[in-house]
């Protein structure tokens, strides 16, 4: 499953809080990139085969089922993504095929947080047009 | 950076039996309550509790992101409140963010290679995370005790201007 995923692709990390971004140089926070817990994975949607209004359909998707507000995406490629020794694995959802995980995620809490402080300090924030 | 540091505790008036130490603590605490109102030495004035407050409101019920995020719990809200309040007046305000795993994020930053993220977990614990330069640093402690002066180095790091 993740030989399928190339290392060039780009993934995107839907931004729902406002504070997950910088306004005041548009870069984006490591707290978009700690993962849940149980199961500790992060969820993202590959960029592959979709058009900008369709990655941002998917963003409303998300947003929306908890009124929240979809301020942008920070896009990071999963070469980048398996450099911290993560993983990347397809998990297509119904109304997401391009639906994936981040995995591969260390027990240890501030081993994450390095580790999502890497991949935000080599992820881009692009602002949500429609705002 | 100038801060100044209060401590909780008197040598030799630990007593808490003793009226003058209980009248020296209770001045204490009126001073340092006074100077955190203070725009130049303190949190309060910065609007920092402020902040707690209204990540908490935003992130207090499940699947606050639109996914499977954690609610931030009233025990970390308050946790965070008594760690920023452990900090010496004149430390440069953090930005407060939240984490999906349900933890409260401190966050002092400067730039992509000077910044340092302090998450405040359930069950009192903090973890953090910090990139200064080539330099990478990373650890846990407990959030119920005063903020280390390991954690002061680093920020001090991050945000000291050149």
């Amino acid at each position: 499953m993740t030989d399928s995923i190339l290392p060039n692709e780009l993934l995107a990390r839907y931004i729902t809080s406002s504070r997950w971004f910088r306004k005041q140089d548009q870069t984006v926070k490591q707290d978009a990139f700690i993962p849940p817990e149980n199961p500790l994975e992060l969820s993202v949607t590959r960029h592959l085969n979709l058009q900008e209004p369709e990655i941002w359909s998917i963003g409303n998707g998300v947003a929306s089922g908890q009124n929240r507000t979809l301020h942008g995406r920070a896009d990071v490629k999963v070469s980048h993504v398996r450099t911290q020794s993560l993983n990347v694995v397809v998990d297509p959802a119904p109304n997401n095929p391009n639906h994936a995980n981040i995995t591969g995620w260390p027990l240890e809490k501030d081993i994450r947080k390095m580790r999502a402080l890497e991949i935000a300090c080599g992820a881009q924030f692009v602002a949500n047009p429609e705002l | 950076m100038t801060t100044i540091t209060m401590p909780f505790t008197i040598s030799g008036y630990s007593d808490e039996n003793s009226n003058g130490a209980g009248y020296v603590a209770q001045e204490r605490e009126k001073v340092f309550n006074y100077l955190q109102m203070s725009n130049a030495l303190g949190f309060a004035a910065k609007g920092t509790f402020q902040q707690l407050e209204e990540v908490f409101e935003e992130c207090s019920e499940q699947s606050w992101d639109g996914e499977n995020a954690k609610p931030i719990s009233k025990e970390v809200l308050q946790n965070a409140k008594m760690f920023l309040e452990s900090f010496p007046l004149g430390i440069e305000s953090p930005e407060i963010g939240s984490e999906p795993d349900g933890a409260i994020t401190l966050e002092w930053y400067r730039s992509p290679s000077r910044v340092i993220s302090i998450s405040i977990n359930p069950g009192g614990w903090l973890y953090y995370a910090a990139i200064i330069g080539s330099t990478r640093r990373h650890g846990m402690d407990f959030a119920l005790f005063d903020v280390s002066e390991d954690l002061l180095a680093l920020i001090d790091e991050v945000t000291w201007k050149i």
